[in-house]
């Protein structure tokens, strides 16, 4: 890796504290990110990747009983100590976010031009009129046929896939050094998820952005992430480039979550293989691996002591029984 | 349209409700506006031809059918007591009615959208509790002690403003004006506090939404995203309320208008009824009823100017 990266994380921690009882949704994650680079975050519902890159970027507020810690470095600026309008000028400017579904994350009573240019007009300094032609230029760059009759429309009038479209063109108005991507497609249509992702890492290509891509799916890391982070439980359980994570996982449930994946080389009606139980209740953690009642390589260690990260240069995991190494 | 059939339907169904009620009621309270007229010394001979003049001899039904065919092509009848049109009555306290609903309105809104927007910058924080606290107490209160206060400290004490009576704005916008803000403040200090309450609840519920993280993720100041992107979609409960309000003082605010002493439609209904002016409380009672039909109609239309996906679907059915 050269130079100092462009996002950096160390020890990111966010709490909530809940009826029952405290609660860490993320717990002590750590991860570097350079320029141009994709990070992919992977994991299921609850494992704390969406909070986590929330609370990097000042979506989780303290102020609704969140506890948010750890340091996050962009560009060697530390985020955190950022007075508030400097931090929202480096938010607005240099950070891009997609979310998850395009049906909630687009105002309903705006005009899809007007959303677009808001950014442009607040960070870069454009007038009304200039930021109405960037905002059509935006959506014909991302696809939108008619993009001058589509800005003057509201959300409701597009269908899903286009609406994430103009969800992309807002993510990328002020060209950001960094974009945020948070499970950008679980929310459409099978058919339009490739196009989506095709369309995120053109405009990534073309820009030069860093990318942290957040899914449940490996399979959509897979051909676009240089580097996958697998979370478990609000942890970084394993850590590794693509193609090492997929060719020789350490963390068995990392391996678990390949093994879950179709393979088109297996012969048709091969069952799936699920991973059993669930993932486990964050109010009530246990001292142990948060893996461990899920694991078919659980020792009494596992449930007894908790597993640090190691690390063979670049890769990572925390495991006791880390596969595919004699050790 | 069918919407617009589907309205102009209610009303009708409305105000053949209110009227019939109206008149049924008003025939079974004890009491004849032949003995309000010629005093209780009048024979019954007199009485029964007075009523026989008025028409009062005829079944109630009757009555009320023949009142609704000409209300119906705009004629509300004559005063039984005094011979006045009913809707000329009407029209010359309106103004009164109006204005005090107008400038209740703005003072309520005056409050509450400020106090809602700084309320859920921290909700449960110190703004928060106090904000809701004061509009408890104005809730509680009751708008004739309400009034009764207003004039002790505003007129009593410090001098500042008339306690009651009325001016025309014919007689000067500034003493019209001035004359009627007590009786504006009575009745927008109590309604501002569930305005503020309905809006502040909506614009919780809209700052969980999606859409918000991204207007912050944009870099939006916080009274930005408040004001741009949080405000109108949390305002139709607010609307909704606002429109009954407004429905509601339309025809007057009897009590205060009673305590101001201000000639609105309220007091003229009151009069109406000590009178048994049967003909005077029915034309004022259905002038109300679809004076509030119509405000609410309005209302409707509003959510479509606001929100363009109820006007989706609404000229797209």
């Amino acid at each position: 890796m050269s130079g100092a990266p462009l996002l950096s994380v160390r020890e990111a921690r966010v709490g909530f504290f809940t009826a029952r009882g405290p609660l860490r949704a993320v717990d002590g994650v750590s991860f570097d990110l350079q320029k141009g680079q994709t990070l992919g975050i992977v994991g299921e519902s609850g494992s704390g990747k969406s909070v986590l890159v929330r609370s990097l970027i000042g979506l989780v507020s303290e102020s609704s009983g969140a506890e948010v810690g750890g340091q996050v470095l962009f560009e060697g600026r530390d985020l955190r100590a950022l007075p508030a309008r400097e931090f929202r000028g480096v938010l607005g400017r240099d950070i891009g976010v997609v979310f998850q579904d395009p049906m909630t994350s687009l105002n309903p009573v705006m005009k899809i031009g007007r959303q677009i240019g808001e950014g442009l007009r607040l960070n870069r300094g454009l007038d009304a009129k200039a930021a109405a032609v960037r905002a059509v230029e935006l959506l014909t760059e991302v696809g939108i046929p008619e993009a001058e009759r589509r800005a003057g429309q509201y959300p409701h009038e597009l269908s899903g896939g286009m609406r994430q479209r103009v969800a992309i063109a807002i993510a990328i108005a002020c060209a950001p050094k960094l974009l945020i991507a948070d499970e950008p497609t679980t929310a459409l249509d099978v058919t339009v998820q490739r196009q989506i992702l095709d369309l995120l890492q053109r405009e990534q290509r073309e820009r030069g952005m860093a990318m942290i891509l957040i899914t449940h799916d490996l399979g959509v890391a897979a051909g676009r992430a240089d580097d996958i982070m697998v979370m478990y439980a609000g942890r970084a359980v394993e850590m590794a480039k693509t193609r090492e994570l997929f060719r020789s996982p350490r963390m068995p449930y990392t391996e678990a979550l390949l093994r879950s994946l179709p393979r088109l080389t297996d012969p048709t009606h091969t069952r799936l293989s699920a991973i059993p139980g669930r993932p486990p209740d964050l109010a009530r953690r246990s001292g142990g691996c948060a893996f461990a009642p899920r694991c078919s390589y659980r020792t009494t260690r596992c449930d007894e002591e908790q597993p640090v990260q190691t690390w063979e240069g670049a890769r990572g995991y925390a495991c006791f029984h880390p596969r595919g190494v004699n050790a | 349209m069918p919407w617009i059939f589907r309205q102009l339907v209610r009303l009708v169904v409305v105000l053949f409700c209110v009227t019939l009620l109206t008149y049924m009621i008003v025939n079974i309270l004890p009491g004849d506006v032949a003995i309000v007229i010629l005093g209780n010394l009048a024979t019954p001979e007199d009485i029964a031809g007075l009523r026989k003049d008025l028409g009062l001899d005829r079944p109630m039904l009757v009555r009320y059918f023949d009142w609704l065919g000409s209300a119906l092509s705009g004629d509300l009848g004559r005063s039984y007591r005094n011979g006045e049109p009913v809707v000329q009555a009407i029209l010359d306290r309106l103004p009164v009615s109006l204005q005090l609903m107008v400038m209740a309105q703005v003072i309520a809104l005056g409050i509450a959208i400020p106090v809602a927007l700084l309320s859920v910058r921290r909700p449960g924080g110190i703004f928060d509790r106090i904000s809701a606290s004061a509009a408890f107490g104005f809730l509680a209160m009751p708008n004739f002690m309400l009034g009764i206060v207003l004039i002790y400290l505003f007129s009593v004490t410090f001098d500042l403003l008339p306690a009651t009576g009325f001016t025309p704005m014919s007689e000067g916008l500034w003493d019209n004006f001035v004359s009627m803000i007590l009786p504006s403040m009575t009745l927008g200090l109590i309604e501002w506090t569930v305005l503020m309450r309905v809006l502040r609840s909506d614009l919780l519920t809209t700052l969980k939404e999606d859409f918000i993280l991204l207007a912050r993720a944009k870099g939006l100041p916080p009274w930005r995203v408040l004001l741009q992107h949080a405000l109108r979609p949390s305002s139709f409960t607010l609307i909704t309320i606002l429109g009954l309000n407004i429905g509601g003082l339309i025809g007057g605010a009897v009590i205060v208008e009673q305590i101001f002493a201000l000639p609105g439609v309220g007091r003229l209904l009151l009069g109406g009824i000590f009178n048994r002016d049967l003909i005077l409380v029915q034309g004022t009672v259905a002038f109300i009823a679809v004076g509030f039909v119509v405000i609410n109609f309005l209302v409707d239309m509003l959510y479509a100017v606001l929100d363009p996906r109820v006007r989706h679907v609404r000229f797209r059915s």
